[in-house]
């Protein structure tokens, strides 16, 4: 007689508790998830923060506001030039410092170059995450082309220490002018290309829509910011609705999650609310560089300033919302300085989102949310 | 199978939220004027009672902002988010300033003149609304030694991390919190780096800590 087992005991399952990353290439740096699986469906995601801490508050605190500069742009290295303008303007908002049009401009020309760069970076790397190798090539062919226009602007290619208290650090010449011009011609029919390798290809939908569905009441309690909040629906986006730098000048549309494919807070439609946004930042480089006008580029700002008053500003960063609290005491250097990161607090989304995915989904819900380990751990 | 236990080094017990009043999607926001820092103390006032609102602060350069009693932080809050004049939804930041006792310090070169700081942590919570587009500073004044306010987790799913931030820099104490545990640095760091006499220590874990 054949000895039959209890079903029970024969199916009978474990927990699992596995360790992804930190040096897991799809958590886009160092985040460690510890994530509690029974079989491929995940219970729960812990995400452990903390391998790139580098204090930068707390360094901050000791440097004048000029020399901080630099300490921002490597929170989010990817997209230096958004991190600086935040600082900047929140520093000149207590100086009541009068920016010239001109480095108004060119600081827009530059962040929406930098956003550009950063979402093809996103978008690239969110393919390779999927399993797409191709698209990343075409991506970076791409973003190689922004960072050679940064690398003549200001000499470096990453961290550029470029937007100053007062205006920006070096003026844009005619030639490096139509160099953007030119990338903006060359790029539009390069985005159309992604969206026929990418966008609409069946392998990429099925693994991203209808995944990792974050709805409104959701990504607003959790305060998410950028593309993550406008794809679940949202119609905010900062430079519309507060505008800095003269953003209110240029003619854009917001970007916002329409369910082309899918539904409304899925990974595709964050993925393409990033596409839609490199269409409507050429359109601001466009704008920008035909109005740009002749003038300085640098205010009158003193290189060591002691403004005085306290202040939180937020600007719209290719993550999402940045936020500077500055307290300034009247000294030479700042005497708190807190981040608010858009990519801290969508990591903080995965614990409740996680939970009941597929395990392979998990990956492509951290690379639909863009972050940046840099900007989370500071 | 019945729900085990969550495992791993961080579980955390799960938590049911207050649910957010929510803008109809896509809203064109804004379309009501926002309402302003005097608007936001008035109101306040009727609603928690004489008292509750210590200082409306705004003179200094920068973003006006209104202290209230510690108390009543949870209530001022929820008030704000869920009054239909304010609709403040989005929690933008909570930041920690720490104040060292300070003497007053003259005008100089343009400078305003500035009152001496009594020793004290101040929990600053920025909200904003997206109906309205107005932005409000709260902030509580904290016990420097004893540093202690009820956590606003129930409001805001994102207060969870921020507060967690917050007593991982300065260490206050969040009253209420479901998992009250560092985020950033090391679960076996000594201390509070954002404090201001912070002493940087000389060595972790055996390692000497390059300065």
């Amino acid at each position: 007689m054949i000895e039959t087992m209890d079903t029970e005991q024969e199916f009978q399952t474990q927990d699992l508790v596995i360790n992804m990353g930190p040096q897991h290439p799809s958590t886009h740096g160092v985040l460690r998830v510890e994530i509690v699986s029974d079989g491929e469906i995940i219970k729960a995601a812990y995400p452990d923060l903390g391998y790139l801490h580098r204090s930068m508050e707390k360094h901050s605190e000791g440097r004048e506001y000029l020399q901080v500069v630099p300490y921002t742009d490597r929170m989010d290295y990817v997209a230096a030039m958004n991190m600086e303008l935040g600082y900047c303007l929140a520093v000149e908002n207590l100086l009541g410092a009068e920016i010239p049009e001109r480095a108004q401009a060119l600081r827009v020309i530059v962040c929406e170059l930098n956003r550009i760069a950063s979402h093809l970076l996103a978008v690239g790397t969110y393919s390779l995450d999927i399993g797409g190798f191709t698209p990343f090539l075409y991506a970076f062919r791409d973003r190689e082309r922004v960072l050679r226009i940064f690398e003549e602007l200001c000499g470096a290619r990453l961290l550029y220490n470029y937007i100053r208290p007062g205006g920006v650090s070096r003026d844009m010449s005619k030639g490096l002018q139509e160099k953007v011009s030119e990338f903006c011609k060359y790029f539009k029919p390069q985005l159309d290309e992604m969206n026929e390798l990418l966008t609409g290809n069946s392998i990429f939908v099925q693994r991203t829509a209808n995944v990792g569905v974050i709805p409104l009441d959701m990504a607003i309690s959790y305060g998410l910011s950028g593309p993550n909040l406008r794809a679940s629906g949202l119609n905010w986006d900062i430079r519309k609705e507060k505008p800095y730098s003269g953003y209110e000048k240029y003619d854009f549309k917001v970007s916002i999650g329409e369910a082309e494919k899918g539904v409304i807070g899925d990974c595709w439609n964050r993925y393409y609310s990033r596409i839609k946004e490199m269409y409507e930042s050429i359109k601001i480089i466009e704008q920008a560089v035909a109005q740009l006008t002749d003038g300085e580029h640098m205010g009158k700002v003193a290189k060591s300033v002691k403004p005085v008053g306290e202040v939180y500003l937020a600007t719209e960063c290719p993550r999402g919302a940045l936020g500077y609290y500055l307290v300034a005491d009247g000294s030479k250097k700042p005497y708190r300085l807190k981040v608010k990161s858009s990519c801290f607090i969508a990591i903080s989304t995965m614990d409740e989102m996680c939970s009941g995915m597929m395990l392979a989904d998990v990956v492509a819900f951290i690379g639909s949310l863009d972050i940046v380990i840099g900007e989370t751990d500071r | 199978m019945a729900e085990s236990e969550a495992k791993g080094r961080n579980a955390v017990p799960k938590i049911t939220f207050s649910p957010v009043p929510v803008p109809e999607a896509p809203t064109v926001v804004g379309s009501n004027p926002p309402k302003d820092i005097e608007a936001a103390a008035a109101a306040l006032t009727s609603a928690l009672g004489a008292g509750s609102v210590l200082k409306v602060e705004k003179a200094h350069k920068g973003d006006p902002f209104i202290v209230v009693k510690t108390e009543k932080l949870f209530d001022a809050i929820c008030f704000l988010r869920d009054d239909s004049n304010f609709l403040c939804t989005n929690l933008e930041v909570i930041a920690t300033v720490d104040y060292l006792a300070k003497d007053a310090v003259p005008a100089v070169d343009a400078q305003p003149a500035q009152p001496a700081v009594q020793p004290r942590i101040e929990n600053v919570y920025v909200i904003s609304s997206f109906q309205f587009k107005h932005q409000f500073t709260i902030k509580v004044y904290l016990d420097r030694d004893q540093p202690k306010v009820q956590s606003i987790c129930d409001l805001y799913r994102s207060a969870n991390w921020y507060e967690r931030e917050c007593y991982d820099m300065v260490g206050v104490v969040f009253v209420g919190h479901p998992n009250h545990a560092r985020v950033l640095l090391p679960t076996d760091w000594v201390g509070h780096p954002l404090r201001r006499d912070y002493v940087f220590p000389e060595e972790y874990n055996g390692m000497k800590v390059p300065l």
